[in-house]
């Protein structure tokens, strides 16, 4: 009747369960089960690194080797981290992905974040020394191995959420994160106003316009704009389809903007050299005419001076200021001229002599005008140029460097109370029994097997205590007995187990038990073995233990 | 004589598809003759520039028309047609000489 055998009390298991605990505590006070598995970083956070050189691990607290939320609810990973205190308050989940949260500065606008992973904490400090040195937490080689990386845009509250790789415990990790924010607009115009009035007079050639002339200059303003912000550690990135992106040989746009700078930027050049001619022409038949007419020093301070010059092309690309005309209309003089006309009427050779000024007066002013046109329709297709580049600059971005975190994922190895079911060889009856399942790396049961099963995920070796054994074919007795065999007596079970589900495992091992001499006239027992196979749950000690205190 | 423009030259369309065939185009400006003591007739010349295969009409580089110029500006217009690949072009340019072969004033017609 094999099935009325596996029908025991709940007493007896109880109390072997109850066996099994202290045989544990035991166990652990005298440092048995204490497998040496963590590195050798303190647990305690106020405690300072053991040197110097060691940067102190930001993170994570607290460090008491319990599990946390994030390590046990599916759903609920976050860690929470704190630029401004350069610190990770959480502590880090092990063997389960999880998300890296917190707020960041107003302005960033994408949130970069790499994790290296070492093995030592003399490794780390190196590995954040030099990531510190990097704006792009890359560098040339850095001194880890990267475990994760991932990218956010951040949300309009400044928030953001990267998402981070399931991280092995015993290691060390520094998390590296790159900030990256639009060129600011009022960084950017005018450093556009000069890079145009730098490229501009490029376009301004005797002949045509090549289309490689064109994709020089749009490279060449790339390059200017990649640099925006001297100083800073990295130039600007131009994404991919933005007006300057290099990586297009030619954008159709740019010409579309280019072309109403340069007709009237051409315009300008030949009309500065109307009007300097025709100032050249006034200041000489000024001169010729002061030797035969007396010109009165309001005329002549009203007339145009030798250094009326116009302003500069390239002042309507860099400036915002409109083109005076006012400077130029030289109303005053205009009129003075006039009044000096009706004063000279009956003499026809002064007549003639003040009407070659107002001639050559009106040439100065007219040229001026049809320069001031081309002035503001430069300046206005440089403010289009500009918008235009504001606006795609929008999308223009740098880099603001790295911040580095660091954190450990120091564990102890698992130890796990499991209960169930043996089937010894070569004995009558199935025995229950409880013990002890040492792992020899922590384990989050939360992490799916699937992806997180290894042989070490797995494996345990187990210690247990068992119910009765009986056997009469055998003469079985147990390894404890009581008086009388009153009470429950016990065996002891010595095996490993393997985990097929996060909670279930089978084992096998040796049940050693005691077994009397086949010989009736002899009193006398032995300790003898015989294998097993079991069926078990795993039970997890600390939440016994919480459960109990 | 001195001539001048007191305008853009400015192409109607500003704009063309290349390859450019019998692309009627007409080009405006003002100019005048500020030494003149009276209106002349002066001969006026449209240019392509040499390096690019554009031509006008009959396969030249260059067209020109008379006009009667004086110290008040006068609207100038030509009304031409241009052939041609103009290909790697991005802007062609067109200039305005007098018949001194002086350049009074050029602009650049965008090429898509």
């Amino acid at each position: 009747m094999p099935s009325q055998r596996l029908q025991p009390t709940i007493a007896p298991l109880v109390w072997t369960l109850r066996a099994a605990v202290c045989a544990l505590c035991a166990a652990l006070s005298l440092g048995v089960f204490t497998v040496a598995t963590v590195s050798a970083a303190p647990q305690d956070t106020t405690t300072p690194p053991a040197t110097p050189a060691v940067p102190p691990l930001t993170g994570p607290r607290p460090q008491q080797d319990t599990f946390t939320a994030a390590d046990e609810a599916p759903g609920s990973r976050n860690v929470t981290i704190s630029f401004t205190d350069n610190f990770i308050a959480d502590r880090l989940p092990f063997d389960v992905p999880f998300n890296v949260v917190g707020t960041v500065q107003a302005g960033v606008r994408r949130l970069e974040l790499t994790v290296y992973r070492v093995s030592g904490r003399t490794d780390l400090a190196a590995l954040i020394q030099y990531l510190q040195t990097t704006v792009d937490c890359v560098g040339q080689k850095p001194p880890g191995r990267r475990v994760s990386g991932s990218a956010a845009n951040v949300g309009d509250d400044n928030h953001f959420s990267l998402f981070v790789n399931a991280l092995d415990p015993q290691n060390y990790y520094a998390f590296c994160f790159v900030g990256v924010t639009p060129v600011p607009n009022s960084e950017i115009q005018n450093d556009v106003r000069r890079i145009l009035a730098a490229m501009v007079p490029r376009l301004d050639t005797e002949g045509d316009i090549s289309l490689d002339l064109l994709k020089d200059v749009r490279a060449a303003m790339s390059a200017r704009i990649t640099a925006l912000g001297a100083g800073r550690p990295v130039g600007a990135t131009i994404p991919p389809g933005n007006l300057f992106d290099t990586s297009r040989p030619n954008d159709p746009r740019f010409a579309l903007l280019v072309g109403p700078l340069v007709n009237p930027y051409v315009a300008m050049g030949f009309q500065t050299t109307n009007y300097n001619r025709a100032l050249q022409k006034l200041l000489s038949d000024l001169a010729v005419a002061r030797t035969t007419i007396a010109i009165t020093s309001d005329l002549l301070d009203a007339l145009p001076q030798v250094d009326s010059r116009l302003p500069s092309r390239e002042s309507a690309i860099t400036g915002t200021a409109a083109f005076d005309q006012s400077a130029f209309t030289f109303a005053s003089a205009r009129t003075l001229l006039d009044a000096a006309l009706k004063s000279v009427a009956g003499r026809p050779a002064d007549l003639a002599t003040l009407n070659l000024l107002v001639d050559d007066l009106k040439a100065v002013v007219t040229f001026a005008t049809a320069y001031g046109g081309d002035y503001d329709r430069l300046q206005n297709a440089a403010t289009a140029l500009v918008g235009f580049v504001a606006l795609e600059a929008r999308s223009v971005t740098v880099t603001l460097g790295s911040s580095v975190l660091s954190a450990d994922l120091a564990r102890n190895a698992y130890v796990s109370l499991d209960a169930g079911i043996a089937y010894p060889w070569r004995l009558e009856n199935m025995v229950f029994y409880a013990g002890t399942n040492i792992y020899f790396r922590p384990i989050n049961k939360a992490a799916p097997l699937r992806y997180k099963g290894t042989f070490l995920h797995r494996f345990a070796l187990t210690v247990g205590v068992t119910t009765t054994v009986k056997d009469e074919s055998r003469r079985v007795e147990d390894l404890r007995t009581t008086q009388n065999n009153q009470d429950t007596s016990n065996s002891l079970l010595l095996g490993a187990g393997f985990r097929v589900t996060p909670s279930l495992r089978v084992g096998g091992g040796v049940l050693v038990f005691k077994e009397t001499d086949p010989n009736p006239l002899l009193d006398q027992t032995s300790v003898v073995v015989t294998p097993y196979v079991s069926f078990t749950a795993d039970v997890n000690v600390a939440e016994i233990f919480r459960s109990l205190f | 004589m001195a001539l001048a423009a007191t305008s853009d030259l400015v192409p109607d369309p500003t704009s063309a598809a290349r390859p450019l065939k019998s692309k009627s185009f007409t080009f405006t400006v003002d100019v005048m003759d500020d030494e003149a003591t009276r209106p002349k007739k002066v001969t006026l010349e449209l240019r392509l520039a040499s390096s690019n295969d554009l031509v006008f009409t009959g396969g030249s580089k260059s067209v020109s028309q008379d006009e009667t110029i004086g110290k008040v500006p006068v609207t100038v217009t030509f009304a031409i047609k241009i052939s041609g690949a103009a290909a790697n072009l991005g802007f062609f340019r067109v200039t305005l000489f007098d018949d001194a072969d002086n350049a009074l004033m050029a602009c650049l017609v965008r090429l898509e």
